[in-house]
């Protein structure tokens, strides 16, 4: 039993990103969405912007009916619906996969061809290749044994909120201190991360403190390293810089710690958290990814991808909204001078969708709390 | 210029310990402007880099960022807006700039020579004192581990625990069962108490009392555990370092504020032992109706069972009687055994009251317990025994003695000392003036000595300091049933009350919005 319900918490990081990604790409033309990498982001995107949707809906029924007595369940019902959801979206993919038998093949095929090409053109390659691998592996060891020994009370937050979640069936309602319910605070339902990775216990069976300190920076680490070697991808053609430039990022990252607040600190020591994920993860990501859509020829579909993008990065943390629109505002005002125009206001709109999402979020849970017990 | 001094304090917090890190970051920055080619990868990192930078340093961000960020964490917010620029990326795109110019070997040594750089410019995580081994999967302390194993069969659905501050942000990471009173700063006084080598273990006690603790932590060191032992608390189990020790469990007294927002008297002294429970006056009407946010003492009664075994009431003030009247007449449930009075007749209290005196509170108190068969007259002397050993004694109530003394509505109040074998309280409820404060001295002299005072008339116009008085009792804490607003208004005496007792070491204490706890074993 165990076994399966790791097997269920990984493929929560394989299977369901790749198929949802896929659904997303499906038959699309951009070649950006022809990247495993691309197509991986996105899938986890559409999930965690799925989960934040139901978690928005379930976390409004639960306190808008909460009148005098507390309202328990809604967070079973969220897994179970959400469950339901991600098994129809994988069944349809596996579905149109099985029609269109090649395209995962030739899918993964090209890129692993490339690869192949580049060793053999220059043998220093290899010799890249395995310091990369070794400095990747050892951050990672380093992710999975050891730990910040000093608290953080971010840290009791997420953690307690996420424990909370579980053992009194409802969403974010528990004053994290006290255990007293309810209580709400609007930064902490404005995201969906603490509720995810409750779910992501619940389906593991693991504690929301293995998942968190010690599985999720793992698993985390090797995506945001996906991530950077896509952006390795746009910024050099050729393959050994590529790799080069990831050493010296895996450098940077481990010799990079001047703060608290480096970079650093939120990928190697907490990236477990919401807003590393978000930092360290989904906006290098979007950067690259809207420049791109930004470069070439509007799509509706890319827009689509865009707005989903932005849902999923700001179900992550409270400061969502902030740092999302700041990226998404800043991307849009860049590229409306590399192009000489106003160009692409529709991407702009689908970028702060997710920020559109999380302020609303703000503004119902405030109206909650001045007219809730009240 | 309080603009500029945000923007270098959270540019100096951002790069902390490395500067030089910040220089390596800008030198990338200038090797994309001059070896970067390709118009879009420039947008990409280098513009959008200056994009974000003219965002954070730029004062009218600042000034709106001020109006909506929380204050107490308003940098710390700010600071955020560092994590959309991608520096480390930034510093590697750089570097690779500089190396892709290379071919062949040259190539390696150029990532060499750059590896070399970065190894010097850097602080490497991995050799943070802060950063070790983890002692367990969960990466919590392996003594939170071991607390959360010693309740595991605990049953209950709350452990209402406090721990030092290592420990408490941790247990509720573990079991959900735990609920606190704090976890993070500001951190009460009493928190550091359970870590220091010689512990004031009474105001850990009373601390717990206040906020319905049950199990502390402590250092389980030589100094810390036995004080606490030696005190009452109970060895309830032991982690390397820390032990869990069970609170004492006897009579709690309760200060209650008054949901009048006024002066008033309202107290409540229970068994946790046994479930007996004494109400001291009640304050004004408003406590005796259901609080919206501070429960009120119906409330109280009601959590402590509903049965209340000892009603004292000292004297007939709206401030002090008018909850009573308010249960008594409309008690839903609530069921009183015995009241204790002031034996105060009408014709005598109409021959003294003052305009100031409340003749309504009184009528309707005389008026509602005229055919009462449970109100009992309480004389000097008078003593009340009640379980685990605590005795109530009388030092004063109505009778011919006092007669002629000023203000008889107040004077005439009861008096009365109460204690257990750890510790005793002095009510004087409103008997206020020197002759009363002359009085007790003469007839109770040492008797006197207490450890917590109830200050006569709220502190207010109150036994005066040169009768020696307060020496006599020589109170550690004092209370004044009032607001902080009334304690510290000019317009008011108490204030240079509670300064005088303050230079003898006297804690003061006064109405806070949870009741203040005292702990009784």
């Amino acid at each position: 039993m165990i076994i399966i319900r790791a097997i269920a918490f990984l493929l929560h990081f394989t299977l369901v990103p790749v198929a949802l990604g896929r659904l997303i790409t499906y038959k699309s033309k951009d070649s950006q969405h022809h990247s495993p990498i691309v197509t991986y982001i996105l899938g986890m995107a559409g999930a965690l912007g799925i989960f934040y949707i139901l978690n928005c809906g379930f976390y409004l029924y639960q306190n808008v009916t909460m009148i005098t007595e507390l309202v328990k369940g809604g967070f079973h019902r969220l897994c179970i619906t959400y469950s339901v959801i991600v098994i129809l979206l994988v069944a349809l993919w596996i579905y149109l996969e099985i029609k269109n038998k090649t395209a995962v093949k030739s899918y993964f095929k090209n890129w692993f061809d490339d690869v192949i090409k580049s060793f053999k053109e220059d043998k220093l390659h290899i010799v890249y290749a395995i310091i990369f691998i070794a400095l990747l592996f050892f951050q990672m060891y380093m992710s999975l044994s050891y730990e910040i020994n000093e608290w953080s009370y971010d840290d009791y937050e997420y953690v307690a909120t996420s424990l909370d979640d579980i053992n009194t069936d409802m969403i974010t309602n528990v004053n994290f201190v006290t255990g007293e319910a309810p209580f709400t605070t609007s930064k902490r339902v404005a995201q969906a991360w603490t509720t995810y990775v409750a779910y992501l216990s619940v389906v593991s069976s693991f504690e929301v403190t293995t998942v968190c300190h010690t599985i999720l920076p793992v698993i985390l680490l090797a995506v945001a390293y996906g991530i950077y070697y896509y952006i390795a991808r746009f910024l050099f053609d050729k393959s050994d810089n590529r790799i080069i430039f990831m050493i010296l990022l895996e450098a940077v990252f481990i010799m990079g710690n001047f703060s608290h607040y480096s970079p650093t600190f939120r990928l190697l020591c907490a990236l477990w958290q919401g807003k590393a994920v978000l930092s360290a993860i989904f906006i290098p990501f979007m950067i690259c990814y809207m420049v791109r859509a930004f470069s070439i020829e509007l799509s509706s579909r890319v827009t689509a991808t865009i707005a989903i993008l932005s849902v999923g990065a700001a179900s992550l943390a409270g400061v969502s909204m902030g740092l999302v629109s700041l990226a998404v505002v800043g991307i849009f005002i860049m590229m409306a001078v590399y192009n000489r125009k106003i160009y692409g206001i529709r991407y702009l709109v689908a970028g702060l969708a997710g920020p559109a999402v999380q302020g609303i979020m703000f503004v119902l849970s405030e109206l909650l709390l001045t007219s809730q017990w009240s | 210029m309080e603009w500029f001094n945000f923007i270098a304090g959270i540019t100096i917090n951002f790069w902390k310990d490395r500067y030089i890190f910040a220089l390596l970051f800008a030198a990338a920055l200038v090797m994309i402007l001059l070896i970067e080619k390709e118009k879009i990868k420039r947008y990409t990192f280098l513009w959008f880099t200056g994009i974000v930078l003219l965002f954070i340093y730029n004062p009218l961000t600042w000034f709106i960022a001020n109006r909506f960020f929380d204050h107490s964490a308003f940098e710390q917010y700010y600071m955020r807006f560092f994590s959309v620029i991608p520096v480390m990326i930034i510093v590697a795109y750089g570097l690779t700039l500089v190396i892709a110019k290379f071919t062949g070997a040259r190539k390696l040594v150029g990532l060499a020579a750059a590896l070399g750089i970065i190894l010097l410019f850097g602080r490497l995580v991995y050799a943070e004192d802060w950063f070790t081994k983890a002692e367990n999967r969960n990466k919590v302390p392996q003594d939170v581990i071991t607390i959360c194993d010693i309740f595991a069969d605990y049953e209950g659905d709350k452990i209402r625990i406090m721990a030092p501050q290592d420990i408490a942000v941790y247990l509720r990471q573990m079991d959900s069962r735990f609920s606190m009173p704090y976890a993070r700063e500001p951190l009460p006084q009493e928190a550091f108490e359970l870590t220091n080598p010689n512990p004031d273990t009474l105001a850990v006690s009373d601390y717990c009392a206040t906020n319905d603790v049950d199990y502390v932590v402590t250092f389980a060191g030589d100094e810390v555990l036995p004080a606490y032992l030696d005190n009452g608390y109970e060895l309830y189990g032991r982690t390397t370092n820390y032990a869990i020790l069970k609170v004492p469990v006897g009579w709690v007294l309760k200060e209650y504020k008054d949901n009048a927002n006024l002066q008033g008297l309202c107290y409540t002294m229970y068994n946790k032992n046994d479930g007996t429970l004494i109400v001291i006056d009640g304050g004004h009407v408003e406590n005796a109706k259901y609080g919206k946010i501070t429960p009120g003492l119906r409330e109280a009664i009601e959590a402590y069972g509903g049965k209340v075994d000892a009603w004292i009431i000292t004297h007939y003030h709206k401030d002090h009687v008018d909850a009573f009247n308010e249960i008594y007449a409309d008690p839903q449930g609530i069921d009183i055994k015995e009241i204790y009075v002031s034996p105060l007749d009408s014709e005598v209290f109409y021959s003294k009251a003052q305009e100031w005196d409340d003749v309504d509170s009184f009528d309707r108190f005389m008026e509602l317990t005229a055919d009462a068969d449970n109100i009992n007259p309480v004389k000097r002397d008078d003593v009340l025994e009640f379980s685990d050993g605590l005795k109530i004694t009388f030092l004063n109530s109505y009778d011919d003695s006092i007669k002629d003394v000023e203000d008889i509505p107040n004077n005439a109040s009861l008096v009365f000392k109460m204690e257990t074998k750890n510790r005793s309280a002095l009510f004087c409820a409103d008997c206020h003036s020197r002759v009363m404060a002359e009085r007790l001295i003469d007839d109770y002299g040492d008797d006197l000595k207490a450890d917590i005072l109830q200050c006569g008339h709220h502190g207010n116009n109150s036994m005066p300091e040169d009768t020696g008085f307060y020496e006599k009792v020589s109170p550690s804490i004092a209370i004044f049933d009032m607001p902080e607003e009334m304690l510290t208004s000019p317009e008011y005496t108490a204030g240079a009350l509670a300064a005088y007792l303050q230079k003898t070491d006297c804690k003061i204490v006064w109405f806070n919005d949870k009741p203040n706890g005292f702990a009784f074993y």
